[in-house]
């Protein structure tokens, strides 16, 4: 059961980077601003960080197996 | 006293080189709170319901099933965090640029479409601006058509920040680029036929 749902938080985990990339693309491409742009880009890659961060550190703390036992009945 | 606002640290692609920029237009911000509020709001009931949730009930989940919740708080939270800077892009590359010598219109949707537009002020022929309804009213917010001379569709500011303000600089800029018109007319006219206006004088 790990196996698989560490391939499912792996294509999820992938889907924000990417979703990220495009965002700080536009941010740092289409600002008419030099300025506000390296802000607003630094704010949002240090909040994501985070939460990433802390998102695969539960992630993988969590007892999976607790969650969905197999049953060794059948 | 107040200095005026400078845009000249403002640059946008296709700038000419003595373009100056006079004006930035985004969407009046009531536009962004709306679909921020969602966003905001979401993010407060998440965060509530997690703190209030382990201060009422300590023992209900047990330290798995905390671990879990906390799991799916925190996606939430990234969704929410990416979902609201997916709205500001919308929001705040929408953008209307007024130079001195044009008005640029850069209509972004979403993260792949994006559209450039221009008018030139001597091509402006009519400004209208409109404020409709209570909120608009109350925080002075609405649209701006241009009407070019061509027969084209309409240049339209939609929903910005004091509209009837906008129409009066549209309007004294398109004046200032209709005189500029008829002084380089002239002043071809009189380089053309220089005898002729001498000999008349």
């Amino acid at each position: 059961m790990r196996p698989l749902f560490g391939l499912l938080y792996t294509l999820l985990f992938f889907s924000y980077i990417t979703t990220a990339l495009f965002v700080v693309f536009h941010l740092l491409r289409y600002s008419l601003d030099r300025k506000l742009a390296v802000f607003s880009t630094a704010f949002f890659l240090t909040v994501l960080g985070i939460l990433l961060f802390t998102n695969a550190l539960i992630f993988f703390s969590l007892p999976l197996e607790g969650f969905f036992p197999t049953n060794s009945f059948f | 006293m107040i200095a005026p606002k400078t845009f000249s640290r403002y640059h946008f692609q296709g700038q000419h080189e003595n373009e100056r920029v006079l004006k930035i237009i985004h969407r009046h911000w009531f536009n962004i709170l709306m679909h921020l509020f969602v966003i905001l709001f979401l993010s407060i009931a998440l965060v509530g319901s997690l703190a209030l949730f382990s201060v009422s009930f300590p023992d209900a989940l047990g330290d798995q099933g905390a671990r879990f919740i906390a799991f799916l708080e925190n996606t939430l939270l990234i969704f929410l965090w990416l979902y609201g800077f997916l709205v500001w892009i919308d929001y705040f590359f929408d953008v209307w640029i007024i130079t001195d010598e044009r008005i640029v219109n850069i209509e972004q949707k979403g993260l792949f479409t994006r559209s450039i537009s221009e008018l030139q002020f001597s091509r402006v022929q009519d400004v209208t601006s409109s404020v409709n309804g209570f909120i608009s009213t109350m925080l002075n917010f609405g649209d701006v058509y241009v009407q070019t001379a061509a027969e084209e569709k309409r240049f339209v500011f939609r929903q910005v920040a004091d509209p009837f303000a906008i129409k009066d600089e549209i309007m004294s800029l398109s004046r200032g680029a209709l005189s500029d018109d008829v002084k380089t007319v002239a002043h071809a006219f009189r380089e053309k036929t220089p005898e002729t206006t001498s000999d008349t004088l």
